[in-house]
């Protein structure tokens, strides 16, 4: 049973065994005249060698023949264990797996101007053209997350091409590992024994998508690990798009480097620029926008081959609300426009309003929320303070209205009700902060039954020493890593690890808590835990001078501003993703009821709906899908209440680096393993298969052999050969 | 005129002799060619024209030596005579049209070569006082040309040979009959042909003539194509008499071919030896005093 790499050149080059027909019979047309007038002898000779003369004829057209047949069985190079293709049989059934990259480095356009996912697509469906009618397809995409968009389906072109046409372009990043992984599988449920398993990647062969994410262990890739477990269980051939490396630049980057963000001061931000050229990058500008408006323009020096650029900036922006940040590299034309642009959303508030509740002395010096609040809104900042601290006493928290609320402050409060409880943790469970800080007045049997639900840690007990002990506990920093620490640095010199605590809670951490601070005896002092959308920090001694000196230290200030700014959870955290990436959008209880009206880039508007997840309301943007998803870079403006947020959208800085994997590389990763073609020419692939080769070297023996019979027939038979 | 030994050779090589017009001179130069070399040759002595003594070799008829010089001088020389001839001589040449073959690499047909044979022959008879005619045949005999010799008859055999038209067909067995029947006296007949028939018929006809007292002499001319085959590529052969064709190759039956030929020559060679009749086998290649030895040495037979 044989099938062949190149059916239509075999069934063109069967033609060839008409040539030596067509010389015979042409040869009979072909002959030189000559009188002749011993036509006696000469009839007496050919009917002497009339036959034998026809069977040397014979024999020579057979063995010519059959040497035209094996030099086209030869170039069509069958494969040994298929049956014939070209009408002369059935092909076995095989497993055939395309993989098409259909991520946003697809996207370069090629030297004839259409984009390599084009390419691709042609190529995937002219190599379908070639499976045989009983094969069985899969055909999955690359492009984050990876799909499976034909699972095992019977051979049918047409649904092969709607499947590819339903399947644009994308700006996602490449899942190729998954892909992978997802043809691994798809070849192991197949019932077909492993040669008769085909996998066809066609892609670009970015190099950033076979060498990311190396594990430290084996030096592979997940997509390396992936594609060599592929190969374990089915060939694998590589049809290379477009082979040649791209120069591109981009912006890969854009974020806020401030902890807070709000009117009063100018937003820092930078944007990273990156380089992934062969050559290096001449010098580009850098424009920077604000909600569409140019603010400002950077000059960027030339970038060094490779090289990836920090470019800090600022901007200032005056209203608060939900505002992009946009950058866009001024520059030479490269090879994919959509990554020289880069958009953040960024929620700028003014006077966040902070609800501290006190317990005793509200208002006065000795309260214990004074140092706090002074330290988010200065006495002297008035209406431009960031935050707006209101404090109150423990009794009037029931009163208070926690829907404009951004922070809660329990400042060494006695107890609550079970009932103020649970409205704190619906608060925090909707995106509140809670910071609670425990002191001589805390009960901590009140405490407790709470911090099951809500605080990141039970109270045990006061560990207290002589205010005068020489060797007071100090602080320590567990997690110098956290945006509450990460000011501070390894030694801070605003005195955090010097001030003294004479006194404080142990406490017994939540398992999911997250100690941020210890005292230098190992006891927690600062215990982070997240709670739904929101999160709470314990604090386990006073926040004023009764228990420790902090608050006359100026770390004190930078602590608390920046643990309220870590608790105020900005909005904004939902706000910026990825192609791909599902947006999730908090919306508070006012917004249950109505519709959310999502506005893509490209203008189009598509109604979503507000979801109830454990009380907590929210509008999700699905990252693909055919309505409102989030699969095109851009800003998207989702309303609510007419309450509009922007969404940014940005491609992958994965996508951008278009420096391909040469054939050396692949050869020194998985050696032969794995098949190359181009796929200018598709069904060179078939070709790279074991399978063809072990035919067409018998079948070279053969033709040798036949050859030479023939050439011995004809000098035995006198023949000179035409 | 004074020649080296390989200028008279040059007069009967074929290829010089085509290019000379003109059977006349043809024959003229084949026959002083040819007697130029006997003047160094062993057959000078069975010419009339040099009636002289010689010195003996071996296989002279010893009735020829001539005793007395022997007595004189203890050499041995054969007598030369004056022949005093009653010869008659029937030059009968095949002129059908399968002698008109000629191939690519001879310049003398068959037909060419039989006429310069028998103007030859003719002129040399005439000069011995040997009476000479000819008969053209194809199916049947032509016309006769009785054999006289008259010097004049030579001009006549001359124009008969080259006017005598190509016949579509041959019968050398009806014509050895006819010529048989046709010569009431006895001659020498030197039949001229390229003898395509049956050699039964040959032979046959051969008989005939023996039979009615004539004493035949058979010329046969091929062509050196005929002899060795040598076509290469594949071929149409085109009979020149009966338009018979036949497409092979020749290099397949080559072989078998020139078995035919070869069993051909015997049966006619074992055919005239058994009749007593003298054959000689001419290629169109061959010098032409090939056949005037031939001629000679059957003469002198004859006048044994």
């Amino acid at each position: 049973m044989w099938s062949f790499v190149h059916p239509g050149i075999a069934a063109a080059a069967a033609g060839l065994v008409l040539i030596p027909i067509a010389i015979h019979l042409l040869s009979r047309r072909r002959y030189q005249q000559e009188p002749w007038a011993a036509m006696l002898f000469l009839h007496r000779a050919h009917r002497r060698t009339r036959h034998r003369t026809r069977i040397e004829q014979w024999l020579l057209l057979a063995l010519r023949t059959a040497a035209m047949l094996l030099i086209a069985l030869a170039v069509a190079q069958p494969l040994i264990g298929a049956k014939p293709t070209f009408g002369l049989g059935r092909q076995p059934r095989t497993e055939r797996i395309l993989i098409i990259d259909n991520s946003a480095s697809m996207r370069a356009p090629c030297d004839d101007g259409r984009s390599a996912y084009d390419h691709a697509r042609d190529a995937a469906l002219k190599l379908a053209a070639t499976f045989g009618p009983s094969d069985a397809i899969s055909v999955i995409t690359t492009a984050w997350p990876a799909r499976v968009i034909m699972n095992n389906a019977p051979l049918d072109d047409g649904a092969i091409r709607r499947a590819l046409a339903d399947q644009p372009g994308t700006f996602a990043k490449n899942d190729l590992a998954t892909a992978l992984d997802r043809a691994r599988e798809a070849a192991v449920r197949s019932e077909l024994p492993a040669d008769r398993r085909a996998a066809y990647l066609v892609t670009n062969l970015c190099r950033s998508d076979w060498l990311d994410n190396r594990a430290a262990s084996s030096g592979e890739s997940s997509t390396q690990l992936n594609a060599r477990r592929l190969t374990e269980v089915s060939r694998l051939t590589i049809l290379e798009i477009d082979p040649q490396s791209r120069d591109n630049a981009a912006i890969v980057g854009l974020t806020c480097t401030d902890r807070l963000v709000g009117c009063e001061w100018p937003i820092a931000l930078a944007a990273d620029v990156a380089a992934f050229t062969e050559h290096p990058l001449p010098a580009a500008q850098l424009e920077i926008r604000v909600d569409g408006r140019v603010v400002r323009t950077l000059p960027v020096a030339a970038l060094a081959a490779g090289e990836v650029r920090r470019v800090p900036f600022t901007v200032s922006i005056e209203h608060p609300g939900s505002r992009v940040v946009s950058v866009r590299l001024l520059g030479p034309a490269d090879a994919l426009p959509y990554d020289d642009a880069r958009y953040l959303s960024i929620d700028v508030a003014r006077g966040m309003r902070v609800l501290a509740v006190d317990g005793r002395s509200v208002g006065s010096q000795g309260g214990d929320s004074f140092y706090f609040a002074r330290a988010l809104a200065p006495s002297n900042s008035g209406d431009a303070a960031h935050f707006q601290v209101q404090s109150v006493g423990e009794f009037e928290l029931h009163a208070a209205d926690l829907r404009t609320t951004a922070i809660v402050v329990l400042a060494n409060v006695r107890s609550l009700p079970a009932d103020q409880w649970k409205r704190l943790t619906r608060f925090v469970r909707d995106g509140g902060g809670l910071f609670v800080a425990a002191a001589d007045q805390a009960d901590p049997e009140n405490y407790n039954r709470a911090a099951r639900e809500l605080l990141p840690a039970a109270l045990v007990r006061i560990d207290e020493r002589n205010p005068d002990a020489p060797d007071l506990p100090t602080l320590q920093i567990a997690d110098a890593s956290h945006p509450v620490l990460a000011d501070f640095g390894a030694q801070p010199i605003g005195g955090l690890l010097t001030a003294k605590f004479s006194r404080a809670w142990r406490v017994e951490p939540a398992a999911e808590a997250h100690v941020l601070l210890r005292f230098t005896n190992g006891d927690t002092a600062l215990v982070e835990r997240s709670v739904g959308r929101g999160r709470v920090m314990l604090w386990t001694s006073s926040l004023n001078m009764a228990w420790n000196n902090l608050p006359a230290r100026p770390d004190f200030v930078t602590l608390m501003l920046n643990i309220a700014g870590s608790l105020s959870a900005r909005a904004d955290a939902w706000r910026n993703v990825l192609v791909g990436e599902s947006a999730v959008e908090p919306l508070r209880q006012a917004a249950r009821g109505n519709e959310a009206t999502l506005r893509t880039p490209d203008g189009r508007q598509f109604t979503l709906p507000i979801a109830s997840d454990d009380g907590r309301l929210e509008v999700r943007v699905p990252g693909r899908g055919p309505d409102g998803s989030t699969d095109e870079p851009g800003v998207y403006e989702l309303t609510v209440n007419a309450s509009t947020a922007k969404l940014c959208v940005n491609v992958s800085p994965a996508v951008c680096d278009l420096r391909r994997w040469t054939r050396e590389d692949l050869r020194a990763s998985f050696g032969e393993s794995i098949g190359w073609a181009n796929a200018a020419d598709p069904l060179a692939a078939i070709t790279q298969r074991a399978a063809a080769s072990a035919a067409t070297l018998p079948l070279l023996i053969v033709l040798f052999a036949v050859l030479l019979i023939e050439t011995f027939v004809a000098l035995g038979f006198g023949h000179r050969r035409a | 005129m004074v020649h080296s030994n390989h200028d008279y050779r040059r007069f009967l090589d074929p290829r010089v002799l085509a290019r000379i017009g003109g059977l006349e001179m043809r024959a003229r130069m084949i026959v002083e060619g040819f007697i130029t070399g006997l003047h160094r040759s062993p057959f000078r002595g069975f010419s009339v024209e040099f009636s002289e003594h010689r010195k003996y070799s071996q296989g002279d008829d010893l009735r020829h030596l001539d005793w007395r010089v022997l007595g004189r001088t203890d050499k041995h020389y054969v007598k030369q005579y004056e022949q005093e001839t009653n010869l008659q001589l029937m030059l009968v040449v095949d002129s059908s049209k399968s002698m008109t073959y000629r191939s690519s690499d001879q310049l003398l047909t068959k037909r060419d070569y039989a006429a310069s044979i028998a103007a030859a022959i003719a002129y040399l008879a005439l000069h011995q006082a040997d009476a000479v005619g000819l008969i053209a045949f194809d199916a049947h005999i032509g016309r006769v040309v009785r054999a006289t010799n008259n010097p004049a008859q030579w001009k006549t055999i001359i124009h008969e040979l080259e006017t005598a038209p190509p016949a579509p067909a041959t019968n050398i067995r009806r014509a050895l009959d006819e010529v048989a029947e046709k010569l009431t006296r006895r001659h020498v007949v030197i039949v001229i042909s390229d003898l395509f028939e049956e050699p039964s018929e040959i032979l046959a006809g051969l008989r005939h003539l023996r039979h009615r007292k004539h004493e035949p002499i058979v010329f046969h001319v091929m062509d050196p194509a005929e002899l060795d085959f040598p076509f290469t590529q594949p071929t149409r052969f085109e009979g020149l008499e009966d338009g018979d064709r036949l497409l092979t190759q020749p290099r397949i039956i080559r072989e078998r071919y020139l078995e035919e030929v070869q069993k051909f020559l015997e049966l006619i060679r074992r055919g005239c030896l058994q009749n007593r009749t003298d054959y000689q086998l001419f290629s169109t290649a061959d010098p032409l005093d090939k056949s005037l030895s031939g001629f000679l040495a059957s003469r002198s037979a004859h006048m044994r």
